[in-house]
């Protein structure tokens, strides 16, 4: 456990350098009202995983959309860049509240088990059985979505990862069905790190990892996470009440050990990237 | 439950005089001076004090003699002792009809406009309480030589051996009865900070409830 944590801690610390490395135009501008302490005053301009406040973790730490845009207003004509427009693939409607709960979404692992990071998106527990709040899922989900088909709008390399045997054979298809990447077996240390020793060459690597399960084992977290985030690759994750959300950059907290709730993940992501790329290729035709 | 003589009842701005006496009684006398009033289910207000139940059910009389009102209006307003035995049977058939469809399927529509946690409350797995000892449907999804996976509808499946009776209904697709003991088998190890799972809940197989093979062997013949 003190290893993991200090494995964290060591791929937010390259991660803050790396980004400080970076040319000042590259970095975004935006100011975003984030809570200040006078521990992180130096960083409130950059964009950057939350250093670790007690129960802080990005998505609660970052504020809403919704506080300085209107998700719910009509289509402005005017409004023709997709990165202006809060939702601009319609993402919200590829699911409802209902299509969640009977997906079996809400329904997390023990509280013996829960990762106190977790605690915040769980609504609370039924005899000792943790249940996320669906309320803020689909929230954390429509963003995660809007990602993704942002992503492959621009043509990024999307790789989904999976390492519950029972879904790898799912998560592999989805995949291939959407055009898109997958590793779902054994994660080598150098994969993203030492890929051009692994692989023989320059790669180019994803510019997306979407992670169907954060955990390797039940006990360890898939080194694909921590690596991602050394890497500066974004990722958008299911975290079960197991697991620590705190690296990954979308977290969807939700179950993700059911059939259904797998089932129902595949099928969002990979109609999210279609329409990215349905609209990729209008807009070249065009 | 007794009430004074003479509450003065207003409905929808109309005042009505009922006489209260017991509340069995009550409910049939204003029920009977409340027709040809169309309260439609709509709260109405008690002039002076009442207690909290008796305004509760003079609204349940009220929304009552609304449904019966609508199909007696052109008859006229009959007397008091005949209404007595017929507002008992068209009442009856009335709050019938009402609850009929009880039963039915909700249509896509409410489903979809429920919030998460009407859902969750209405939801079996809150219903049920402490799984431990509850009998649940499941269904057969995976056999591995003579284990059989079941998914009863919780965040984990169990995992059953075969049993020699009436073993080979006992196939992909057949629906079985459980006895549920856990829905998830974990438990904090010596040395362990957390909990750990073996991803799989806990239950006994009680018998089948219909099989493919059943209706198999019945095409048959």
């Amino acid at each position: 456990m003190d290893e993991l944590k200090n494995d964290n801690q060591h791929a937010m610390s390259l991660y803050r350098s790396a980004v400080r490395l970076l040319p000042a135009c590259l970095r975004v501008t935006s100011r975003r009202a984030l809570v200040t302490s006078s521990a992180r005053t130096k960083d409130h301009d950059l964009h950057l995983p939350t250093p670790a406040g007690p129960l802080g973790t990005w998505a609660t730490l970052k504020p809403r959309p919704e506080k300085y845009v209107d998700t719910e207003a009509d289509i402005d004509p005017s409004v023709t860049d997709p990165l202006r427009h809060p939702d601009y693939f319609g993402v919200r409607q590829l699911f409802t509240m209902s299509d969640l709960f009977d997906a079996r979404v809400h329904l997390g692992h023990r509280e013996g088990s829960l990762n106190p990071y977790m605690a915040e998106f769980l609504l609370g527990s039924r005899l000792g059985h943790c249940v996320f709040d669906l309320e803020r899922t689909a929230q954390l989900l429509r963003d995660a979505l809007n990602f993704t088909t942002h992503i492959a709008y621009r043509g990024g390399i999307i790789m989904f990862v999976c390492r519950s045997p029972q879904h790898v054979h799912m998560v592999e298809r989805t995949a291939m069905e959407c055009g898109e990447f997958s590793h779902c077996r054994h994660w080598p240390p150098g994969v993203f790190t030492d890929s051009t020793a692994l692989f023989g060459g320059v790669t180019r690597l994803p510019d997306l990892l979407v992670l169907l399960n954060t955990l390797d084992t039940v006990l360890e977290q898939h080194g694909a996470v921590k690596h991602a985030a050394k890497m500066l690759i974004p990722t958008v994750g299911v975290v079960d009440s197991n697991c620590d959300p705190r690296l990954v950059t979308y977290p969807v907290p939700g179950n993700d050990d059911s059939t259904t709730a797998v089932r129902l993940y595949c099928k969002l992501f990979s109609e999210a990237i279609r329409r990215g790329k349905a609209e990729r290729e209008k807009s070249a035709v065009v | 439950m007794h009430w004074r003589l003479n509450r003065r009842v207003t409905i929808q701005g109309q005042t009505v005089i009922g006489k209260c006496g017991e509340l069995k009684q009550t409910r049939q006398k204003i029920a009977c001076s409340m027709s040809g009033c169309i309260v439609a289910g709509a709260a109405f207000r008690l002039a002076g004090r009442t207690g909290r139940s008796g305004r509760r059910a003079l609204c349940w009389t009220a929304s009552r003699q609304s449904e019966v009102s609508g199909g007696d209006t052109q008859t006229g307003r009959p007397t008091a002792d005949e209404t007595t035995a017929t507002t008992a049977t068209s009442t009856f058939a009335e709050s019938f009809k009402k609850f009929e469809g009880l039963n039915q399927p909700k249509g896509d529509e409410t489903r979809r406009s429920e919030s998460f946690l009407t859902l969750l409350r209405n939801s079996p797995f809150i219903k049920m309480g402490d799984p431990t000892g509850k009998v649940v449907e499941g269904e057969v999804f995976h056999v591995v030589g003579d284990d059989l996976y079941i998914d009863f509808g919780g965040k984990f499946h169990c995992v059953c051996p075969r049993p020699p009776r009436r073993s080979e209904e006992y196939v992909l697709g057949a629906r079985v009865r459980l006895r549920l003991h856990q829905l998830e088998l974990s438990s904090l190890f010596l040395g362990a900070k957390r909990d750990l799972s073996l991803l799989e809940a806990d239950a006994t197989l009680l018998g089948i409830i219909s099989s493919p093979y059943r209706s198999k062997a019945k095409q048959a013949t």
